[in-house]
Formats: structure tokens, C-alpha cells, sequence
């Protein structure tokens, strides 16, 4: 499974966005996407810089989350038009090992090193940065 | 019928009545895992008839109490049937090695704790109470913080689900981050496709709901376009109407689908009929085809949260007559 890590600002503007790829991110509102889909889309996924966690106490991890709205897209194949689209901020092949890459496309450089997102889709692997999952 | 010696052998080719219904087209019972199809050599498979759309692994129980695990995009079909949820996520870090710690959770929103395994997760903070196997705790956040607290885990399958809603579903296996089981959408293609797409036809569907009365409407056959059926249980005595749509057309069932129902239709161009477990049928006229009918969920309909088993589809090209689909689906 390919999945998708894309970016806006907030969840209006993120309806308003994926409307031109509602066939991929949800139902058709007229002019923003209605409902996302829930099958292939994980709305609303927290973002943070492990390096910048606090250890509490009590034992407990404070993340500090960034700034924006987020969401998974997982599609069973390579999309190039939500590959080459400005909302991805990165790409993951779940399946990637054995040779196989687990990074396809990354815009944000070096962060994707030091980058945690919960939740992920069930079943999803990602040994690479902060994504040790 | 034929008679064959071989040797001193004589063998008898008595050919067997077959296990799917009298004129079906097309016959599914996922729940003995055989699949037939009147237009073709069998027997098929259940994925030339269905398929499903999954972004994430899960799970699926059997008879025998087993969970199998399904990759993504797998039908989760068991002996019990094809199990089809609603997306959900579990908040409870590392759930198949559980330990004690504390979740953060939305205050005001609702949560069921289950287990699975020989754990005990006492609960405190946000919410109270103690989960075991076969026990849930089921709560409404009071704050934001959840303590669960892990004692005696261990088993041959053991699983701990914190998860937003008023009842708990299948297990969602985490890691070191929550983790969302996606939205089953199982979606008729192949011949099913063909049949609902064209009149006349029929059919009749078993399936369970197991949300335990989540009070939202079952929404059954639910196609892109045309006549659509779902089980209206928004109304809180249950009494489970069939809701007909464009035709608008209601009736009391007199199934429950929380033990198990069969919901019959039948349809040409003129005139259709549909009835719960063998009820009153309704009767509308200019029913319209369904394409691409997705069972029991609906992609992206917020509103409405389905889940439940499909233990047999069973399909005809031809419109059944309102008794035979009442004999049919009667309990």
C-alpha cells in the first residue's frame, strides 16, 4: 500500500483543496469534498518532531504538535497526479524492505528524519525516522 | 445419471440437488465459504463477486472465538460471514503486549475499553471501571487523561482496544503510535454487479448487526444511483422499518437485526417489493436499478456507521413473487 502524507492549513481548506481529487479523498460536496472516505483516507493526524518532545515527571512525553491539518491518502498503487500534487508532503511505501524503498517521494527534506504521525492505518510499517512503527 | 463399471465396482452418478436457492443466479454463503454462479462452471470464489476497499490490516473472529488477521483490501470472510465495520482507532499504545499507561482522550466523547487475552485494565481518570475478556467498559471522558492500568496480561491472543465510540469492534493492532482500522467498503462487481444493475431482479440478504443498537439506520443495499433499502433503527424502539428510497416507502419488520435478519427485494421496471424476515411487503412501482451497490456501508457517510456481518447473498434475474421472498426470508 502507498500512502499519501498530505498538508493544509486546516480541515476547511483541506475540503476545499481535495475537491479537485474528491474521486480519491471523499463525496462530493458541490464545491468542497463532503464527508472523506473513509476507507482510503485517515483525517485529522497529529504531527510532531520527536526531537522536540518533553519527558514529564511523571514519565509521560508532551509532543509539540505542528502547525497544520493532516491526513493519510492509502491507495494500492503509485497516483502520480496526488503524487505531484502541492498538497503531499510525503510518500511511504508501507511495504517497502527487502530492497524495496520505503521513502517515494519526499518534500520536506531532512525532517522526514525526525517526523511521528498517530494515528496510522492498522497494519502500516515505517522504519525510518521518527516514524518507528 | 449414469452407470459406470469399473471391475467388479458399480458406481451410481445421482446428481445431488445443490446447496444454492431454488433459480438463484448467483449464491454466496460466505458462512460455508461456497460461491455459485448459474451463467458459469463452479464453484467461484467470493472475489469475482465482491470487493473490498480497506486501507489498513484487520481482524475478523470466527466460530471458534479465533481472530484471523486480514491484510488491506482483504474481505474479511470467516465462518461467520464477511464482517464489514466503520473506521475506528485505537488509542491504547502496544495493544497485543498491554501495559499500564495513560491515554489522552477528548472530554465528552464516548469510549469502550475491550480485551482480549487474560489482562485486566482498571480504569481511572477520564473514566472507571475494570475490562476483561468478554466484560467492555464503555464510558464518557470526564477529563482528558485516561490511566489503564495492566495486570496479568498473557494469552494465546491478547489485545487491548481504547477506542471512541458506544460499543467496541474488532481488534486494531498497535505499536508505538495508535493506529486506525479503515472503513470496510465491500462493493458488488462481476455478476452481483450485472444483476443489480439490470431488472428484473432480486434478492435476498442475511446479515447481523452488531453494533448492539447504535440507534443510527442500517443502510443495507446501498447503490450509486436508483432504489436503495436501508433498515431504519433511528427510532429508538427498533422496530426496524425498511426505509425504500426515492420511493419513500416505510414498514415495521418483524426482524430484529441486532440477532440477525434477511431483508428480500424484488424489482422490474414496473413494479418492485421489499420485506424484512418475512413481514408485510412493501410495494412500489418504478423502482430503479442499482449500480455499484456497496453492502452494508456506505463510503464516506458520515452520518451513518454500519457494523455488521453479510452471512449469504443470494441473487436472481428474475422478480420474485412477494411469497416466495417472504418464505424466503422468513426466520
Amino acid at each position: 500500500m502507498i500512502d499519501y502524507f498530505a498538508k493544509w492549513a486546516n480541515e476547511a481548506e483541506a475540503k476545499q483543496d481535495a475537491y479537485r481529487l474528491r474521486q480519491y479523498f471523499g463525496s462530493d460536496g458541490g464545491t468542497v469534498v463532503k464527508d472523506w472516505y473513509l476507507h482510503q483516507f485517515l483525517p485529522n493526524v497529529q504531527v510532531w518532531r520527536p526531537s522536540q518532545d518533553v519527558i514529564n515527571t511523571d514519565g509521560t512525553v508532551t509532543h509539540t504538535y505542528l502547525a497544520g491539518w493532516f491526513g493519510i491518502l492509502a491507495l494500492d498503487h503509485i497516483e502520480n497526479v496526488i503524487l505531484n500534487d502541492n498538497s503531499l508532503a510525503f510518500c511511504l511505501n508501507r511495504d517497502g524492505g527487502a530492497g524495496v524503498a520505503y521513502v517515494i517521494k519526499n518534500n520536506i527534506g531532512g525532517i522526514i528524519n525526525d517526523v511521528a504521525v498517530s494515528p496510522i492505518f492498522a497494519g502500516s510499517h515505517y522504519p525510518l525516522g521518527g516514524i518507528h512503527v | 445419471m449414469g452407470v459406470f463399471v469399473t471391475g467388479r465396482q458399480v458406481a451410481l452418478e445421482i446428481p445431488m440437488p445443490g446447496w444454492w436457492l431454488p433459480g438463484a443466479s448467483v449464491d454466496l454463503d460466505f458462512d460455508s465459504g461456497r460461491y455459485y454462479d448459474s451463467s458459469t462452471a463452479n464453484p467461484r470464489a467470493a472475489t469475482d463477486f465482491l470487493s473490498c476497499t480497506r486501507a489498513s490490516t484487520g481482524y475478523a473472529k470466527d466460530s471458534s472465538g479465533n481472530w484471523i488477521s486480514f491484510g488491506s483490501n482483504i474481505l474479511r470472510i470467516t465462518d461467520l460471514g464477511i464482517l464489514v465495520e466503520d473506521a475506528r482507532t485505537n488509542l491504547f499504545l502496544n495493544s497485543q503486549a498491554p501495559v499500564t499507561q495513560i491515554i489522552t482522550v477528548a472530554n465528552g466523547t464516548a469510549y469502550t475499553v475491550s480485551v482480549y487475552g487474560t489482562a485486566s485494565v482498571v480504569l481511572s481518570g477520564a473514566g472507571t471501571g475494570t475490562a476483561t475478556q468478554g466484560t467492555d467498559v464503555t464510558f464518557t471522558a470526564s477529563t482528558t487523561s485516561l490511566t489503564c492500568t495492566v495486570s496479568g496480561a498473557g494469552g494465546a491472543f491478547q489485545n487491548v482496544n481504547v477506542e471512541a465510540g458506544s460499543f467496541s469492534s474488532s481488534p486494531i493492532v498497535t505499536t508505538s503510535t495508535s493506529a486506525t482500522r479503515a472503513q470496510d467498503v465491500v462493493l458488488c462487481i462481476g455478476n452481483a454487479n450485472t444483476i443489480f444493475n439490470a431488472q428484473p431482479m432480486s434478492a435476498i440478504i442475511d446479515f447481523k448487526d452488531i453494533s448492539g443498537g447504535s440507534g443510527l439506520g442500517f443502510r443495507v443495499f446501498w447503490p450509486g444511483s436508483g432504489s436503495s433499502y436501508a433498515i431504519n433503527n433511528a427510532d429508538t424502539d427498533f422496530d426496524h422499518a425498511i426505509v425504500w428510497n426515492p420511493l419513500a416507502k416505510a414498514v415495521a419488520g418483524s426482524g430484529t437485526v441486532y440477532t440477525g435478519a434477511k431483508l428480500g427485494i424484488a424489482q422490474d421496471a414496473s413494479n418492485g417489493s421489499a420485506v424484512l424476515t418475512g413481514g408485510t411487503v412493501i410495494t412500489g412501482s418504478a423502482p430503479g436499478i442499482m449500480p455499484n451497490v456497496v453492502l452494508l456501508t456506505q463510503s464516506g457517510a458520515s452520518s451513518v456507521t454500519n457494523f455488521g456481518y453479510v452471512r449469504r447473498l443470494t441473487l436472481w434475474n428474475s422478480k420474485l413473487a412477494d411469497a416466495t421472498l417472504q418464505a424466503l426470508t422468513a426466520p
